[in-house]
């Protein structure tokens, strides 16, 4: 009940923004927030976060900095003593710790999914403080394009595209 | 992120916690539809760009809050037709504050988690599993899904018996 019936149609509620006599100034100022929210997100990001790529460009500004390498980080090639993980279109080696050999019983593998939290070194190299490796993510973004696909197959089951007015309409309505 | 067939299972299961049988209110067209695609659009605005162009994953992460999911479900719910358009839009923000609820659950190494204030800096996460764990959820959540909805899965198995032999 909550979440489906509600049955109110934009002009009872007063919500001019729905109408169609104010959609291209609706459609203009939704598509501003978004690039706004999403360049203040990119620029501040950017700003307190240090990601590899800043490191590499200017390593003796960042040596000995505690560095974020996300999820989306891949495993390129293994070693006895580390690996070469790509983030961002960046290579970089990433060490095992020297103390803490519990951390070794989990290798990661060649193009498995990594997060990595490690300290970067002028020398152009990453040791890490922590890492989880993502062993299914691989499925999971399969699975996923496979649902998104789905989706989109039943949304143009369910609606048109009516292009004169530019909206979808429902195929059965 | 849970994968996104976790997403939608969890917004059927939701459903009918919430509301019982799917009622499809002529006003709102295909709410559940509609719902469940709501709960899709955050990961489809904001991970799916992220791995097409992994530079700009700031970017896109704006679109994986309250804050960016509003604005994106509104957007897309002006294309479509305006009697509609309200309660689409309903549909689509519900789906997506659900999904940004159920991303909570999920932690990460960094200690921080997402940004549910946003524009405000502050993260939050409740830190349970790993995101990809998910996938062990699966078939419970199938399982879950066959139960509570048998009727209606029995009267679709029998609508296409009946047409099929017709």
């Amino acid at each position: 009940m909550i979440i489906w019936n509600f049955g109110i149609t934009g002009r009872k509620a007063g919500m001019h923004a729905f109408l169609d006599k104010n959609r291209v100034s609706a459609v203009t100022a939704a598509a501003v927030i978004l690039a706004a929210l999403g360049l203040y997100n990119y620029i501040f990001t950017g700003i307190y976060s240090v990601n590899i790529v800043k490191c590499l460009r200017d390593p003796e500004k960042y040596d000995k900095t505690l560095v974020e390498v996300g999820q989306d980080a891949r495993v390129l090639d293994t070693g006895e003593d580390g690996f070469i993980i790509r983030h961002m279109n960046t290579k970089i080696k990433a060490f095992y710790p020297k103390t803490g050999s519990g951390m070794k019983a989990e290798k990661a593998a060649r193009g498995s999914y990594v997060s990595v939290l490690a300290v970067f070194y002028k020398e152009g190299y990453l040791e890490i403080e922590r890492f989880h490796i993502h062993k299914h993510r691989k499925y999971k973004i399969f699975i996923s394009l496979a649902v998104a696909v789905a989706f989109t197959v039943f949304f143009f089951c369910f609606y048109r595209f009516d292009a004169a007015k530019c909206v979808f309409r429902e195929r059965n309505a | 992120m849970p994968d996104l067939l976790v997403h939608t299972f969890s917004g059927l299961i939701l459903n009918r916690l919430k509301t019982g049988p799917v009622k499809i209110t002529e006003k709102a067209g295909k709410p559940l539809f509609l719902f469940l695609m709501g709960n899709i659009l955050p990961d489809v605005f904001s991970k799916a760009p992220r791995i097409l162009f992994p530079g700009l994953g700031a970017f896109f992460d704006a679109y994986h809050t309250p804050a960016g999911s509003l604005a994106l479900c509104f957007l897309v719910s002006l294309f479509f037709e305006e009697t509609r358009r309200k309660a689409v839009f309903l549909c689509f923000f519900a789906g997506a504050v659900f999904h940004l609820a159920l991303d909570l659950i999920q932690k990460d190494i960094f200690g921080g988690g997402y940004k549910i204030f946003f524009p405000l800096r502050h993260e939050f996460n409740i830190g349970l599993v790993w995101p990809e764990d998910s996938i062990y959820s699966i078939p419970a959540l199938f399982i879950i899904i066959c139960i509570i909805y048998r009727k209606d899965i029995a009267r679709v198995i029998r609508r296409g018996r009946e047409e099929l032999f017709s």
